[in-house]
């Protein structure tokens, strides 16, 4: 089982934050990307390829799959984990990944999400699956780059 | 007193709306020294600390919406205190940081606030009230013109009032710790930058860069003609011998090609002011409708009520490189005018959007723009005011090309451009970080005072005194670099600083 270092939650997948800074923040040697969209397509692949930063790997796996891959990569590899969806995540969690922090970069504005911070949007099915993500104890923080000050989503969506 | 003031203020103005939105640049540190220093009558004392401040921020760049410490009012108002003053360079860079860091927090305000843009032209896209969403986009650079202008002003014509009185009542040890911080800035930018940049493996790179310099006394420029000759044959060679494979990947033919060349420029142009309304919201979006528009008014001309859709589909959320933003632009137009669908369309958008803010700020904004500022650097050090117009130059030439050229090529090639897209970026992003690495290197030569005669005389001396105070800026660098590996933001290791050239100087260590 590959070495999960961070799984992050970003619209982008692959960009300048990611890349530039928080590959090398964490010593990753790996960077999976969980989507079933860019699973399938071999050109969105290479112009994510593009913008990892050159000596880490990459991959690129269904939601279904992930489980099964991620216990065949030995275990001194570091791996970060990214997703565009925090309920691809909980899946994951659920399935037995060990994911102890998730780390939300960025959840833009899309129609039906409403503000939660000021740089994340979300719908109700997100908050649900912080809320429970939090419960089963995993850290789930806000924190676009390492030098920013992270903090608990829980503190923004309790209230609501 | 006013006058200056007010032209410092305007300069700032303009700085501020540039590094924005056209990004030619003309307010990076070193800029401002020469600009600053023009007006208040000494070119010489504000290149010393714009010097000092560009290298504090060669790696200080915004990723995708994070505002850096920023280094444009830090660098205009550090050389105007230094000149109009009388005080040190190395104290007055100290002395304008904490307003880069004022303005940093503002921007993250000014961010969230422009969300009020977004969704105003949101409102009258739906109306299809063209001009109005035109006007108010390019209006978003009005209140960021005033804030970095009103700012500047005052910090300027009180401020200096205040340090006049104040710095002659501040005990010596407080302003010489100030002044040793100041000096040890540019060993705080060296240690982001490598942070971002260095591998393990890459570490003889930067010992290259060094050794050229502090010991054979290179002139960089060479050093990097040099290396980047070097590297580019190996590549050539590299890839001559690998047989090359073209996948073709989803290309088409145009046809119809009524948008002439004209229109594409007008587009392009457009694209400067990207981030006019940059907001937390839908980030670059409404700027990326405002570049595109030229192009939708022809195409649906005779289809007004497809018009509106268009709208809505180009003000979904967009956030990539600036400078390759109008590649994308020049794809999409092409492929707005063979009518395709439009989740086509919105798939080969955001796909190329995301890897092409990748791109970009790992190759432009942490490779060529650092070695285009360290050329510059290595002039400036000297005094000379051909070190920013080298820098301006360098920099605005790859600009340029990319955002004109990008354009153009999106538009004729298509997609088509992935293919050849693929194979330059690896030797682009290669070239560029080996000769990144070499004048980060040679830059850290220029500024410590270490070359053979130095070493000789030190362990004549015997003296771990000497030794120390001439190593402080490498000791320091190497703290700060892993300062930064662990995650400590540039206000924090700022600070560090500062406090360890006071309390050393308290202590009457050095």
């Amino acid at each position: 089982m590959g070495n999960i270092v961070l799984a992050r939650i970003d619209d982008r997948l692959i960009h300048g934050q990611v890349a530039v800074v928080w590959a090398s923040h964490v010593k990753a040697d790996m960077i999976i990307v969980v989507d079933d969209e860019v699973a399938g397509d071999p050109t969105q692949q290479m112009l994510l390829d593009l913008a990892a930063p050159q000596d880490v790997e990459t991959l690129y796996l269904t939601v279904d799959g992930t489980l099964e891959k991620i216990s065949q990569i030995p275990s001194n590899k570091r791996v970060l984990i990214i997703s565009r969806d925090v309920t691809i995540l909980l899946k994951l969690v659920e399935e037995g990944l060990p994911i102890k922090e998730i780390n939300i970069g960025n959840m833009h504005f899309k129609k039906g999400k409403r503000q939660i911070t000021p740089t994340a949007w979300m719908d109700e099915k997100d908050i649900e699956a912080f809320k429970k993500l939090v419960s089963l104890g995993i850290k789930c923080e806000i924190r676009r780059v390492p030098s920013e000050k992270g903090r608990e989503i829980i503190e923004f969506i309790q209230e609501v | 007193m006013l006058i200056k003031s007010l032209i410092i203020g305007l300069y700032a103005g303009l700085a501020g709306v540039d590094g924005n939105n056209t990004q030619f640049k003309i307010g990076r540190p070193l800029v401002a020294g020469m600009i600053v220093g023009f007006f208040l009558g000494d070119v010489k004392k504000g290149l010393t600390v714009g010097t000092i401040l560009e290298m504090l921020g060669l790696g200080m760049v915004g990723l995708g919406g994070v505002s850096p410490p920023n280094i444009i009012v830090a660098g205009i108002l550090g050389a105007a205190f230094a000149i109009e003053a009388g005080i040190s360079a190395k104290l007055a860079v100290c002395l304008a940081l904490p307003f880069a860091m004022i303005v940093q927090w503002g921007m993250s305000r000014v961010y969230k606030g422009y969300s009020w843009f977004a969704d105003k032209i949101d409102e009258y896209a739906g109306r299809g009230e063209i001009n109005k969403v035109e006007l108010l986009h390019i209006s978003g650079i009005i209140p960021l013109f005033i804030f970095y202008g009103v700012v500047v002003f005052f910090s300027f014509y009180l401020g200096i009032n205040v340090i006049e009185k104040w710095i002659k009542l501040l005990p010596q040890f407080l302003v010489e710790g100030l002044e040793m911080a100041g000096g040890l800035m540019p060993a705080v930018g060296f240690a982001l930058l490598l942070k971002a940049m260095l591998k393990r493996k890459y570490i003889f790179l930067v010992l290259l860069g060094f050794t050229f310099v502090a010991f054979f006394r290179f002139p960089l420029i060479a050093v990097v003609l040099i290396v980047t000759a070097f590297v580019m044959d190996k590549f050539l060679k590299e890839r001559s011998n690998k047989s090359e494979n073209t996948e073709q990947i989803m290309t088409f033919n145009l046809n119809s090609k009524k948008i002439t060349k004209k229109e594409l420029y007008k587009i392009a142009c457009r694209s400067l002011f990207l981030q006019a309304s940059f907001n937390y919201k839908k980030m670059q979006a409404t700027g990326w409708l405002y570049s595109i528009l030229p192009a939708l008014r022809r195409i649906y001309k005779e289809r007004q009520n497809d018009l509106k859709e268009s709208l809505k589909a180009h003000l979904e959320t967009f956030n990539s490189h600036p400078f390759l933003t109008p590649l994308i632009l020049g794809i999409v137009v092409a492929m707005e005018e063979e009518h395709q669908n439009v989740d086509a369309i919105k798939k080969v958008k955001t796909t190329l959007m995301s890897a092409f803010g990748g791109i970009g700020d790992s190759v432009i904004w942490m490779m060529i723009f650092p070695i285009c500022a360290g050329l510059g650097i290595s002039l400036a050090t000297q005094g000379n005011v051909w070190g920013p117009v080298l820098f301006l130059a360098l920099f605005n030439v790859i600009h340029f090309t990319l955002v004109f050229g990008g354009i153009n090529y999106g538009y004729k090639k298509n997609l088509g451009l992935l293919t050849n897209l693929k194979n330059y970026t690896k030797v682009i992003s290669s070239v560029s970080s080996v000769v990144g690495l070499v004048i980060v290197g040679a830059l850290i030569a220029l500024y410590v005072n270490v070359s053979l005669p130095v070493i000789v005389g030190l362990v004549k001396t015997r003296s771990i005194y000497a030794v120390l105070d001439n190593f402080l800026e490498i000791i320091f660098m190497l703290f700060a670099y892993c300062l930064f590996r662990k995650g400590l933001s540039p206000n924090k290791v700022i600070g560090i600083a500062v406090l360890f050239g006071i309390v050393l100087k308290y202590l009457k260590i050095l």
